[in-house]
């Protein structure tokens, strides 16, 4: 029998629960020849901006030797115009849902920008980026403070009826606060794990690997980190909670569904793997069949059920 | 020369010639990828189901085999070029390809002049086997030892060797030599292409503006999904291009630029 993986935020309505990370897809199209599109229930594209960026100096990547990815790239777009006249219409009656990202340098210009898509029928729902940690303006400091979310989120909220993801970085101390802010403000759901602020240095020439100096982690083994703060405000919200950061297979996945995730995204591994949607579907619906589930939805209540036994075992080390 | 059909393949290595302790010749199986390449594009190879390395490691077509095998030229660097050049006839690769533009030749020109430094060779080889006629290709290496050529690839592409320490052919850098050979050219018929060190490419560049001589340069950066989505690849520019952008994709808008497309000033790895 077919597991059902149909998957619901708030109003949105995917295919399945798999959503292509922002930066991590491009604008849609580039993957599209060696992709199986209809893996993912929606694609999210590069994060655009008021004005075209050209992007940060180089060198704007690097892995780490445990298997992560530092970059960046500094939000390198081709800006909000040429965004909706040139990429969006290309993702006319694609097989996936579209979601446009967006960052802005203050809080009206995200208003603006989404005014201006709310004139395009092509996206189903926004992504509010919050948490880009290689722009100064626009980036990192809107997902740390609580007070410019809120007027963020509620700008936003008053200029489309689509719904709408906040994109939460895990560098916010008051993360779940943040995340409250979200909900109380009209926003359909969150999303996270953003990157971390990493580092690395060449030992021999004395630079820095990136030229930026600190940048965005990513990959592997951040998965650990970003699935504590998705238990973290599952835990604190009662919109849906969008899940990433690290998945790579379909057990990593499983765990964002079990600690309570309504979807995930998959970002760096994309690069390595254009294909591990693919993959990742299809261990996700043999293990709901091992587990005698009918739809991935049910993922979520597995592990919440077992917490209710175990809620006393909170400190460790 | 524009391709832009991309595929993932499972490819096999079906030969496999050591070059020297750090360089071998891999042929590896893989069809679809063979059959769509043209010269200047390269693959880009997942190492390890792993993640160790992580990312995949971008490498250079060398030339197509009968149809359905493409042949890489690979020198141990570091973490993964030292593990993909562990891998043994019968072991699978797993390629993403072909990318990139190529190499494009204006037909105004009537010879080429390739200056290859290592494993630089690959992608001028592939274009020679294009274009055999009034082809010169020079070829340096710092000793014997480390040219990734075999005996019988000099002989059958009458390459131009110069070692930099005299222990084949000429004794001195590929610029020193391609220097000898420019004053009996023609400049204003020859094509100059190179690929090889950030330095020695920067040199040519400056050598090529001043004897008002045209060319391309394949260049490298770091690349994490190559077919430019991440914007990891950027090459700084000398103008600005589209969207007023100062930079451009290694892996897209390249790997192939024309000399005075790039700003040399600015290495991708950092300067
Ligand atoms: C278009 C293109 C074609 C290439 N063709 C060939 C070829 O035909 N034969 C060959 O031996 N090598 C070639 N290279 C270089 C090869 O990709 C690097 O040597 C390899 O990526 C190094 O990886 P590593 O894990 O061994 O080294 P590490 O130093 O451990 O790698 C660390 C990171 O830096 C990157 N990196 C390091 N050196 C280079 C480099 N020179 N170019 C790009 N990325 C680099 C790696 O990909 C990795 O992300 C090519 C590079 C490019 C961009
Ligand atoms: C090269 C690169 C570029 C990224 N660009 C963006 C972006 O433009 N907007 C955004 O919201 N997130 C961006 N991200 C972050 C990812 O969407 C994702 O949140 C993060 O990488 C964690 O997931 P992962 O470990 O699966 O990659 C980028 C990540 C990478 C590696
Ligand atoms: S390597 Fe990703 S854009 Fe070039």
């Amino acid at each position: 029998m077919g597991i059902d993986t149909s998957c619901k935020i708030g109003k949105l309505q995917l295919t399945t629960p798999i959503i292509a990370a922002s930066g991590c897809f491009g604008y849609g199209t580039e993957y599209s020849e060696i992709c199986d599109l209809k893996a993912f229930g929606a694609i999210v594209t590069k994060t655009i901006t008021p004005q075209p960026r050209v992007g940060n100096s180089t060198p704007r990547i690097w892995e780490t030797p445990n298997g992560g990815m530092l970059n960046s790239i500094g939000l390198a777009n081709v800006g909000i115009d040429c965004y909706i006249k040139q990429k969006l219409p290309e993702l006319k009656n694609y097989p996936t849902k579209i979601i446009v990202s967006i960052a802005g340098n203050t809080i009206s210009e995200y208003g603006e920008m989404v005014e201006k898509l709310d004139a395009s029928d092509v996206w189903a729902a926004l992504e509010i980026n919050i948490s880009c940690p290689n722009v100064k303006e626009g980036g990192i400091s809107f997902g740390t403070n609580t007070r410019m979310t809120q007027d963020l989120v509620k700008i936003c909220r008053e200029k489309t009826t689509r719904p709408i993801i906040v994109k939460l970085t895990p560098m916010a101390t008051s993360l779940s606060e943040i995340a409250k802010v979200c909900e109380d403000n009209g926003a359909d759901a969150v999303s996270l794990v953003n990157t971390y602020v990493g580092m690395a240095i060449d030992i021999y020439s004395l630079k820095p690997r990136i030229a930026t100096i600190t940048a965005g982690y990513s990959g592997p083994p951040i998965k650990p980190m970003a699935l504590a703060r998705v238990w973290e405000v599952v835990n604190a919200v009662s919109i849906p909670v969008i899940g990433m950061g690290g998945i790579c297979c379909g057990e990593d996945a499983i765990e964002f569904f079990l600690a309570g995730a309504t979807a995930i995204e998959i970002g760096t591994m994309i690069y390595v793997e254009p294909n591990i949607a693919k993959n990742i579907l299809n261990d996700i619906t043999h293990y709901c069949t091992l587990k005698n589930l009918v739809s991935t939805s049910q993922l979520a209540g597995l592990f919440l059920k077992t917490r209710e036994f175990n809620t006393t075992c909170t400190i460790s080390g | 020369m524009k391709n832009s059909k991309i595929f993932q393949e499972i490819g096999m290595i079906v030969d496999k010639e050591e070059l020297n302790s750090t360089t071998a010749i891999v042929h590896v199986h893989s069809p679809n990828i063979a059959k769509h390449s043209i010269p200047g594009q390269f693959v880009h190879i997942r190492i390890s189901d792993t993640f160790n390395p992580l990312l995949r490691r971008p490498f250079s077509i060398q030339n197509v085999i009968e149809q359905d095998n493409i042949e890489l030229l690979i020198r141990s660097y570091g973490r993964g070029s030292s593990y993909l050049l562990q891998k043994k006839i019968g072991d699978e690769v797993n390629l993403l390809g072909p990318l990139g533009n190529g190499w494009s030749v204006p037909s105004r020109f009537k010879t080429i002049v390739g200056v290859s430094g290592g494993v630089g060779v690959a992608p001028i080889l592939f274009l020679q086997n294009h274009f055999p006629e009034n082809f010169i290709h020079i070829l340096g290496a710092k000793t014997v030892g480390e040219l990734p050529v075999s005996r019988k690839m000099i002989q059958q592409y009458d390459l131009k060797i110069a070692t930099e320490d005299g222990s084949y052919g000429f004794y001195g850098n590929a610029i020193d030599l391609f220097l000898e050979y420019i004053q009996q050219l023609d400049v204003h018929s020859t094509f100059l292409v190179t690929c090889g060190p950030w330095k020695m490419m920067h040199e040519l560049q400056k050598i090529a503006k001043n004897f008002n001589l045209s060319g391309a340069i394949s260049a490298e950066a770091r690349m994490g999904c190559a077919v430019g989505v991440c914007q990891g690849c950027a090459i700084t520019l000398v103008t600005p291009s589209k969207l007023n952008s100062c930079f451009a994709l290694c892996c897209k808008d390249g790997p192939i630029f024309t000399l005075e497309q790039i700003n040399m000033e600015v290495n991708p790895f950092g300067n």
